[in-house]
């Protein structure tokens, strides 16, 4: 049985979108984690987070 | 004996509650919510938000006997209270990638958000913050993000307006107590977002799965999601909200500080006479009223007074954040506000969101360049903007621009003079009914003066 622990209602258009797109979307994270470690190995190694003007400002 | 006030907007989770006693604010973790809230802090998870700046930081305080509480956590107080609409687009953008970070940095932990609403964030020492602690919930395998349907409408949908449509559609919020509605996002989005994969699925599309899926009797019953598919997702979320900018042009106040009628010497002089005004008043906190780009707002700033720098203008508090972005100002909060209309009451009740002059009040305003807005601009009585600021706060820095300066000349251009009490005397006394005159000071240079006012 499912059980959510959300007292938010998640609709159910929602959930089965996330369902659908999460397939395509997921394998393009995957390409993109693996694109990443290959450039890695290239360059010998760099920051895991891309860092662009609007990340939000973390403690230094 | 202290009053226990449960906070109003407080009320939807069965977790837990914010509540206030003696004008502390403290979250209630009830019983329900403790094998969770044991394991997040068992898994190292607030900590590691806390190191990074990103959730607010908590300490536990004994319960009270007989409260039903769990635990009772003493939040870090924060200084003022800002809202979604009231930001500007850059608030609101790192607003949605914090709330996604933070959802990343769960799923790692073994949590997942509950909830990815705007009002779960404010703005504290300089940044955007996550306040609601309780926000977390274990990760159940194969389940997709009950709170994704909120993030596309709290922070997607909001940006994608503001940034391909028009920066006052963040108003909208106002009108829609949870974010902006898909299907309305939809139609105004222009056809080529369509283009936009992020926009195309988690607007567009989205959009259509809630009309199609509205009103089923049967519960829905999808394919699990992966660990992947959720990361996915979220990545997929960030990356279409990093892409989502807004540059600025020049509207009418933003290059004012460039087109000004102020010479150098009498910029020199205000800038002296604003900042001496500021140390004899002893305020411990401030508001700057029409704060434009906050240049005044700094020289509260300076002497450590925690200041909001309120303008109408999207374009100025867009400015004025990113530079405090860059400069790493941690007592400045600059957010939007038409002082001829404020933020309103609104939510269940009337009570979820204060209106402008519920919010905790600061001892000083600033009104600097504006009085001929109200008064010229806008057609308010003296007597009416001195009532108005009295409410605001119990003292006063004001800037009076007489009928001569350029600016009101250009203001009465193309229309007819119908301001005969718009003058100095008439100033004074109307002012002089709620304030008390403690000082004035020309500017050397300019026609203006500046005043320095206590309430009666």
């Amino acid at each position: 049985m499912r059980t959510i622990f959300a007292y938010l209602d998640p609709g159910a258009g929602s959930i089965l979108l996330q369902a659908v797109v999460a397939g395509v979307l997921g394998g393009l994270f995957a390409i993109k984690l693996f694109w990443k470690r290959i450039v890695g190995f290239f360059r010998g190694g760099q920051k895991e987070e891309s860092d662009t003007e609007s990340t939000p400002e973390s403690k230094e | 004996m202290t009053d226990i006030v449960s906070q109003p907007a407080s009320f939807r989770d069965p977790d837990g509650h914010i509540f206030s006693e003696g004008g502390v604010f403290y979250r209630q973790v009830n019983p329900s919510y403790r094998a969770t809230y044991d394991r997040l802090v068992q898994s190292g998870l607030f900590a590691k938000l806390w190191a990074e700046g990103l959730l607010l930081e908590h300490e536990e305080v004994d319960p009270k006997p007989g409260s039903g509480a769990y635990r009772v956590l003493r939040p870090r107080q924060l200084a003022t209270i800002t809202y979604p609409y009231e930001w500007c687009f850059s608030q609101l953008k790192d607003a949605a990638l914090l709330t996604l970070r933070i959802q990343r940095l769960s799923i790692a932990a073994g949590f997942s958000l509950k909830d990815a609403s705007a009002y779960n964030i404010q703005m504290h020492e300089g940044r955007p913050v996550f306040i609601d602690t309780l926000s977390f919930e274990p990760l159940a395998e194969g389940k997709p993000w009950a709170a994704y349907r909120q993030f596309c409408q709290h922070f997607l949908a909001p940006l994608a307006l503001m940034a391909k449509i028009d920066a006052r559609l963040s108003l909208l919020f106002r009108e829609f107590i949870d974010g902006v509605p898909l299907d309305l996002a939809s139609r105004l989005l222009p056809t080529r977002t369509r283009l936009n994969l992020g926009l195309l699925l988690h607007v567009h599309l989205h959009a259509k799965a809630q009309r199609r899926f509205v009103n089923r009797e049967k519960k829905v019953a999808a394919k699990p999601i992966s660990k992947q598919g959720l990361l996915g997702i979220l990545s997929n979320l960030e990356s279409t909200v990093r892409g989502l900018e807004w540059k600025p042009s020049g509207t009418e106040w933003g290059d004012y500080y460039g087109i000004t009628n102020y010479a150098a010497e009498a910029r020199d002089d205000k800038v002296q006479a604003v900042d001496a005004f500021i140390a004899e008043s002893g305020a411990t906190s401030v508001w700057d009223l029409g704060a434009n780009d906050g240049t005044y707002s700094r020289l509260a700033v300076a002497r450590g007074l925690p200041t909001v720098a309120w303008d109408i203008d999207p374009v100025a508090v867009e400015k004025d954040y990113r530079r405090m972005r860059v400069e790493k100002t941690k007592l400045l909060v600059p957010a939007l506000v038409d002082l001829t209309n404020p933020s309103p009451a609104i939510g269940w009740n009337l009570e979820e969101r204060m209106s402008l002059l519920d919010r905790p009040r600061p001892d000083l305003a600033l009104a600097l360049a504006l009085i001929h807005h109200l008064a010229i601009g806008n057609n308010v009585p003296l007597e009416r903007c001195a009532a108005f600021f009295a409410r605001i706060a119990p003292q006063l820095i004001i800037e009076w621009v007489p009928k001569e300066d350029s600016k009101v000349q250009e203001l009465l251009q193309n229309r007819e003079d119908v301001f005969a009490d718009y003058a100095t005397g008439n100033f004074e006394e109307a002012f002089g009914r709620y304030f008390s005159i403690m000082g004035c000071s020309g500017i050397r240079g300019s026609t203006r003066s500046l005043f320095r006012m206590v309430r009666r």
